[in-house]
């Protein structure tokens, strides 16, 4: 019986293997089709923000690299991840397709300058600021011969975007596409009026360009002829590279158009694949199976000491900690309806009270505002920033002070850097009133680690240490970010967090920084605090047309986050990729403030 | 027996539904679903916005009505679609299920091959050195953390030597058992092995031991039976039933839980989409997939129960 068993078993396990097998093959790839070259236009620029600066890696000392195991003409690409394949924008079509090169945008980075022409060939805004209106370039084809870019395709992706005229959008600049603009209107197929109903000076440099965030622009005579669900599962660009195949969480493969209008891809298949794990991405640029991976800071080092590459767009994310809780705010910007405080029913050291000053536990002269600063600062100073850079980056990174303003641009001050002076900051704490009991401790505070990212956790650890030194007892909370979120969004969160918010990413002095600390995002995210200063500085940059007086208002405002420390900086890491010299010779990317990393079309392959 | 089975599969069903109903309440549990669209870097969510998503999604209704629905839908074939990119959660779990069942089956063929003959062997040559060999591995296997054997893998097979690929689960044009394709099976399905047969050698061994012990076995010997037919006739077939047990559990275990692994050998499977789920609150396709890890379990825990009356005779329901 028991062979009679085993034999039934193993046909059993092979019959099921070879089902499951067959079952899981996948379908057969859509067939590209070629589209005509139209020779680019040289156009205008009308700004002149620097481009951000890389970070210096050392110099490499050769070492023996690995052949790709990728066939000729493909290169195994390891990005951050690989987001759902949606080709529509109301659901969310990811940016990722534009750092592709799979959709194209209105601007991006020109020489110099980070707003030069693209698909908007030229441009002019009204006197009033409220209308712009745009030549769109002709000659651009759709992939899949899905036809001829206008300016209709243009103002129907706008809209299908923005949730003023597509309430159901989820894309994520839903929100901040209604919070500026109308109707996009297309009045020929060539103009496009963009109708603004409040100041956004980001417009041409962060929402609608190469360098920042990123809505797709799809054909709206597919979405007429093919409908949404259409969409949802195929992705229609422009740009240099076309969709052959797409599977979240997993891998895509871009393949180059024959011909495009700008520049016709040097790699003709891009693999890209999903490793999560960072020390298997590593793993697989060292061992040749793959020729390019988003590596983590630490890593460059090594990596280029042994003859590995790196790119980068100059993009840098500061970490700071944000002592959240300090929601100052009066009333919701937006409505005008007076807010209710949730974080104030119990005093707790970082929080100052705007509202109710005098508590019991004040020292004599100090209201609960100076005494909440007093500890912030304290915080601030505890931790050796320098340290931190070389301890767990090798010095790739570059120190991070205060929040929202990094110290790599021509516009930083030293006078912002915080000291690292554990004997002054033991002192200020004396002086706020919470002194050391018998075991050395002050007070607890916990610290939110946010856990999706490696070194965020890393660093709240890091930033514990050096507080827990001061006899404030740091506990630091790892959970998912889900758990998290409807606190931020609740405006009712007390926990000082190691996250970087949009305003903690590198960008020129004169943008408009720090939304996302006011009541302004009320509905939507907030960053742990909702301040009236930052409010009237986003609210005074983004109605100031000169650049030079936009950062005069910005430094203004750095000069205030400084004294207040509610966002501790701590480190400012860089986005980096390494690459395989073996298989690229080079890659010179655009440079891009929010962008990992941009125009695929110009690696420069090696001969192999 | 046919009373039992009906009543098994209908506790079955019963427990799927249930399982079903309890997610499907977590995830609200976990927050509003719209604030998945709050996310950093933005305005968030418009007034207008948010009630066409609430009607859409129907978080306007009640959570029993909600939840329903969903039943209804499911019924119909209708799986939703996924919260962040309005995708068929369908077609999105779908993908992701073979990558996941074909891991799952070949670690699980793996580690019997590899732990079963171990602990006999083990059990046969008690107090040996192969039987230290077997227990100590009975014990590594089991306390080596699998995201840690994973790393060492990939660094020795993958870094240092070169010799197997993973990331993805190669070609998706070629035939799936194609030795391109099966390269990238080793390490992950070595990795969740390891641990699998070491409780299959643990497990055998100890079984092994008491049948060998017994009297029948004893009287075998003395009637001059040869060695392997003791051991593989009359001493494994009695001895089954604790592999066969755990075995099964193994199988829906490593189909369900092999979420660590797929994330280190970047293996695009449904234990990572679920991770991924949790994270976003993406409840559409959390509950789908718990949908999915509850008809594996009751399934497997149905098909052992058979399986025990058909390999020994002596158990009748």
């Amino acid at each position: 019986m028991l062979k009679a068993n085993a034999a039934v078993l193993a046909t059993v396990l092979v019959g099921a293997l070879s089902v499951v097998a067959l079952a899981c093959t996948s379908d057969p790839d859509p067939t590209a089709t070629p589209v005509p070259t139209v020779a680019p236009t040289a156009a205008m620029a009308d700004d002149t923000a620097p481009a951000p600066t890389a970070t210096a890696a050392p110099a490499p000392t050769g070492g023996e690299l690995p052949q790709s195991e990728a066939p000729a003409g493909t290169l195994v690409m390891i990005p951050e991840g690989v987001a759902p394949g949606v080709g529509i924008n109301r659901s969310q079509a990811p940016e990722s397709l534009m750092y592709w090169g799979v959709t194209e945008q209105l601007f991006r980075p020109e020489g110099e300058s980070l707003v030069g022409p693209w698909l908007a060939e030229s441009w002019t805004v009204s006197s009033d600021a409220s209308q712009a209106t745009l030549k769109i370039r002709s000659g651009v084809q759709f992939h899949q011969g899905m036809g001829e870019l206008t300016a209709h395709d243009i103002a129907w992706s706008l809209n299908d975007t923005n949730a003023a005229t597509t309430p159901e959008s989820i894309h994520g600049q839903a929100g901040d596409f209604a919070a500026f603009m109308d109707a996009a209107e297309a009045t020929d197929d060539s103009t496009l009026v963009l109708n603004f109903n409040a100041p956004e000076p980001r417009w041409t440099t962060l929402l609608f360009n190469q360098a920042g965030d990123a809505f797709g622009i799809f054909s709206k005579k597919v979405f007429d002829e093919r409908g949404a669900d259409w969409m949802r599962e195929n992705i229609i660009g422009t740009g240099p590279y076309e969709v052959d195949e797409w599977r979240q969480s997993d891998s895509a493969t871009l393949n180059a158009a024959s011909s495009h209008w700008d520049k016709t891809a040097n790699v003709s298949t891009l693999r890209l694949i999903d490793v999560p794990e960072t020390v298997a991405r590593v793993a697989a640029l060292r061992s040749g199976g793959a020729d390019w991976a988003v590596v983590p800071v630490r890593e460059v080092a090594p990596l280029v000491s042994d003859g590995f590459k790196t790119a980068t767009t100059g993009r840098q994310s500061g970490v700071p900690l944000n002592m959240a809780g300090n929601y100052w705010e009066t009333t919701q910007v937006k409505t005008g309806e007076p807010i209710t405080h949730v974080t104030f029913t119990h005093d707790i050291p970082w929080i100052g009270n705007p509202h109710k000053p005098d508590d019991s536990n004040n020292p004599a002269g100090i209201d609960d505002m100076e005494q909440a600063r007093l500890v912030r600062w304290a915080i601030a100073m505890s931790i050796d920033r320098t340290l931190v850079n070389e301890a767990l980056y090798n010095n790739n990174a570059s120190e991070y002070h205060v929040g929202m303003f990094h110290l790599v641009d021509q516009d930083w001050n030293d006078k912002w850097r915080i000291p690292y002076d554990p004997d002054e900051a033991n002192a200020m704490l004396d002086r706020a009133g919470y002194p050391r009991d018998e075991d050395g401790k002050r007070f607890d505070m916990p610290i939110y680690a946010f856990t999706s990212v490696r070194d965020w956790a890393e660093i709240a650890d890091t930033a514990a240490g050096f507080i827990n030194e001061l006899g404030i007892e740091t506990n630091i909370i790892r959970v998912a970010y889900s758990i998290v979120r409807p606190s931020l969004v609740a405006r009712s969160t007390t926990t000082p967090a190691t996250q970087w918010c949009r305003s903690d990413l590198w960008k020129p002095y004169d943008w408009v920084t720090g939304e996302e600390e006011t009541s302004l995002t009320r509905g939507g995210f907030g960053c742990h605090m909702e301040i009236p200063k930052i409010l009237e500085a986003v609210q005074s940059v983004a109605a100031n047309p000169d650049p030079a007086e936009r950062t005069r208002l910005n430094i203004e405002l750095a000069d205030y986050l400084y004294e207040q420390q509610l966002k501790i900086g701590i480190i400012a890491l860089p986005f980096v990729s390494a690459y395989n010299p073996n298989s690229i010779a080079d890659w010179p990317m655009r440079p891009g403030p929010q962008a990992p990393h941009t125009s695929p079309e110009l690696i420069v392959p090696a001969d192999r | 027996m046919r009373a039992f089975l009906i009543r098994r599969l209908l506790a079955g069903s019963l427990s799927v539904i249930a399982a079903t109903a309890i997610v499907f309440g977590l995830s609200r549990a976990a927050g509003d679903p719209l604030l998945l669209y709050a996310k950093p870097g933005g305005y968030g969510v418009t007034p207008q916005q948010e009630e066409a998503l609430r009607q859409k999604l129907r978080l306007d209704r009640p959570l029993v009505v909600q939840y329903l629905l969903w039943l209804t839908d499911l019924a119909r074939g209708d799986f939703g679609k996924t919260l962040l990119a309005e995708q068929d959660v369908r077609k999105v779990v779908g993908d992701k299920l073979g990558a996941t069942v074909q891991l799952g089956i070949v670690s699980w063929a793996l580690g019997t091959l590899m732990g079963v003959p171990l602990g006999i062997l083990s059990a046969t040559r008690r107090g040996s050195f192969l039987d230290y060999m077997g227990r100590g591995y009975a014990l590594l296997g089991q306390s080596l953390p699998t995201f840690w054997l994973g790393l060492m893998l990939i660094l020795i097979f993958n870094s240092w030597l070169g010799w197997l690929p993973f990331g993805t689960r190669g070609s998706t044009d070629t035939f799936p058992l194609a030795w391109e394709n099966m390269r990238y099976f080793i390490l992950p399905s070595f990795t969740i092995a390891w641990g699998a047969a070491a409780v299959y050698t643990r497990l055998t061994r100890s079984a092994m031991l008491e049948v060998l012990d017994s009297e029948f076995i004893k009287l075998g010997r003395a009637k001059g039976v040869a060695n392997h037919m003791i051991i593989w006739k009359h001493a494994f077939r009695n001895a089954l039933i604790p592999p066969l047990t755990v075995s099964a559990l193994l199988m829906a275990g490593l189909i369900t839980g092999s979420v660590v692994v797929e994330v280190v050998f970047s293996w695009p499977g449904v234990g990572r989409l679920a991770v991924q789920a949790v994270q976003d609150n993406d409840f559409p396709i959390l509950t789908v997939v718990v949908l999915f890890f509850a008809i594996v379990f009751v399934s497997v825990n149905f098909i052992t129960d058979i399986l025990y009356a058909w390999v020994d005779p002596r158990i009748r329901y």
